[in-house]
């Protein structure tokens, strides 16, 4: 098998591109059969990142490229970079890797797009599978938390089923001109595994000003589809693993009243804005100059919940006009009886280890690795900042220092491991691929 | 590429970036190796500039002496970060308010040792 992986950075997505695509090729020597093409969002034009993809197709001879926009990508080779690209081919007899597919309107039809993504899947019981998939990220309208103050103040308190409604058709016409959460990643996941899905790997593309961020398959681009492909070998195995920063556990409080999409109006029976507050024990003011920057989003206190025997991360946006929090919560977990949470405070060293955690559940039962994937949150990219470097040491140490792999800073991050879906926030989630270690009882 | 050009691209780069405003290579005694600008000027914005200047060897001190990779100043509406590229270099981004510093850091970061290489 060979693999090669490049990290270019340049102020021209013209420069960046052939630089990455000029050493891989060179290394791989040939045409990969896959290659995944990660780009920067500051280019922003879409008809660059056209260009761009479609030189990446020219230049590697083969269509099977997917990618997509984030706020930083990472090879294992180079420093992560925020105004560039990072580019992984791989060329084998060993994996079987299926041409990518694209599937617009994910928002909208999660559940026609996650059928025709089972079709892809062998379900042979001789083969190991993985599937590896790209979304659309979270992105709000300007206006979106103001609008939500509206329907808080006049449906959410004493009409709460209309809310819910409301809810939901506000949801699908956000869904239709491209905004909304990721909710729908959710479904996908929990779709698949119904179908029988083993494994997967997600991340969503996400651009952290909410202007654009886009999706690649083949020579296309998109703005709104989901684009995924599934590898597959008899001699490989696929190690899968997830983790995120839980070694500060600060206090544990319990969502007491909720709407649909991950609105929660009330904590531990108080305002869920002003309990948010008192949990973390910052004011009001502190908060807001804090974090307004970063969309009211609180970065260094997790909430995770508690959730078939494991935690689920999430993102809490605390807005001000709001008396609730704003989650990214899934509904199948708010549905349930599930409410008790509690606060992880991330730190940069945690934030390593997790890595590290993450990448060493991965290879425990393999050997001789050949690549890895990861998705690690943009957020996790914020609160690093540039000493994001050690937490690619910390994967290096774990899986090998020779392995080659690329990381990919989401906007959401999602698995399924083993059939049971992981939708998760400011988390890191891997795959690698290599041989099965023997057994010595 | 020259080693002069090639530190020339990797300022353009860094101004490239949205709101950052002026990228420049001091020496630790306050001369100017290169610098580039973006296309607004303002008077904060030289004044913030003159204030690296003048600053600049006071600040490659107090890094030294404390072992710091890199500093980060708020002043005239503009954040400024010094970083430091060898023993007597250091790289100085000024950008607006808005900046995300996070991802500023770290593509700062990858551009000293890129132009590291190059002195």
């Amino acid at each position: 098998m060979q693999v090669a992986t490049r990290t270019s950075s340049h102020r021209s997505i013209h420069q960046a591109t052939k630089t990455a695509i000029n050493d891989v090729i060179g290394d791989i020597n040939g045409t990969p059969d896959y290659l995944i093409a990660a780009y920067t969002t500051n280019y922003k034009e879409r008809k660059k990142y056209q260009q761009a993809i479609s030189k990446i197709c020219e230049e590697s001879g083969t269509q099977n490229v997917m990618g997509g926009t984030f706020p930083g990508v990472a090879t294992s080779d180079d420093l992560p970079t925020t105004q560039g690209c990072s580019v992984i081919a791989i060329k084998s007899n060993e994996l079987e890797i299926k041409t990518p597919f694209s599937f617009s309107n994910i928002r909208t039809n999660p559940r026609k797009g996650a059928k025709k993504y089972e079709s892809l899947f062998e379900f042979d019981d001789k083969k190991s599978e993985m599937g590896f998939f790209l979304t659309p990220g979270p992105f709000y309208q300007q206006n979106a938390f103001e609008q939500l103050k509206i329907l808080d103040t006049f449906f959410a308190r004493k009409f709460k089923r209309m809310f819910n409604f409301i809810g939901d058709i506000i949801n699908k016409n956000m869904g239709k001109n491209g905004f909304g959460p990721t909710i729908f990643a959710d479904t996908v996941l929990n779709e698949l595994a119904q179908k029988g899905v083993k494994s997967l790997l997600g991340g969503a593309t996400i651009d952290l000003d909410m202007e654009s961020c886009f999706q690649f398959c083949g020579d296309k681009i998109y703005r709104n589809a989901l684009v995924g492909t599934t590898f597959s070998s008899e001699k490989l195995h696929f190690g899968h693993s997830w983790a995120f920063d839980k070694s500060q556990k600060s206090k544990d409080f319990g969502i007491t009243d909720f709407l649909k999409s991950g609105y929660v109006q009330s904590i531990n029976k108080k305002p869920a804005n002003k309990a948010f507050h008192d949990i973390i024990g910052i004011s009001e003011d502190l908060y807001e100059e804090a974090f307004k920057k970063f969309s009211y989003a609180s970065l260094l206190y997790l909430s995770a919940i508690e959730y078939a025997k494991d935690h689920i991360p999430f993102v809490s946006v605390c807005h001000p006009i709001l008396d609730g929090v704003v989650t990214t919560l899934p509904e199948r977990i708010m549905n349930t009886n599930t409410s008790n949470a509690d606060f992880f405070t991330q730190s940069g060293t945690g934030i390593q280890k997790s890595a590290f955690e993450c990448a060493n559940n991965m290879v425990k039962n393999l050997k001789n690795i050949r690549f890895g994937i990861f998705i690690n949150c943009s957020n996790r990219l914020l609160i690093a900042g540039d000493k994001i470097q050690k937490e690619n040491e910390s994967i290096k140490e774990a899986i090998g220092e020779e392995v080659p792999f690329i990381t990919l800073y989401s906007g959401g991050e999602f698995s399924l491991i083993n059939r049971k879906p992981i939708y998760s926030s400011v988390s890191v989630h891997g795959i690698v691929a290599g041989e099965k270690k023997n057994v010595v009882f | 590429m020259s080693s002069n050009q090639g530190i020339s691209s990797e300022l353009m780069d860094l101004i490239d970036l949205e709101d950052v405003e002026a990228a420049i290579l001091f020496r630790i005694d306050g001369n100017v190796v290169e610098s580039y600008f973006g296309e607004r000027y303002s008077q904060e914005l030289l004044r913030t500039i003159q204030w690296c200047k003048a600053n600049v060897e006071k600040v490659s001190l107090e890094m030294k002496t404390n072992n710091l990779n890199k500093v980060t100043y708020e002043l005239n509406d503009f954040c400024v970060m010094f970083f430091v590229v060898n023993k007597v270099s250091i790289l100085t981004a000024v950008a607006t308010e808005n900046i995300n510093l996070s991802l500023l850091s770290i593509e700062a970061k990858r551009k000293s040792q890129i132009i590291s290489s190059f002195l």
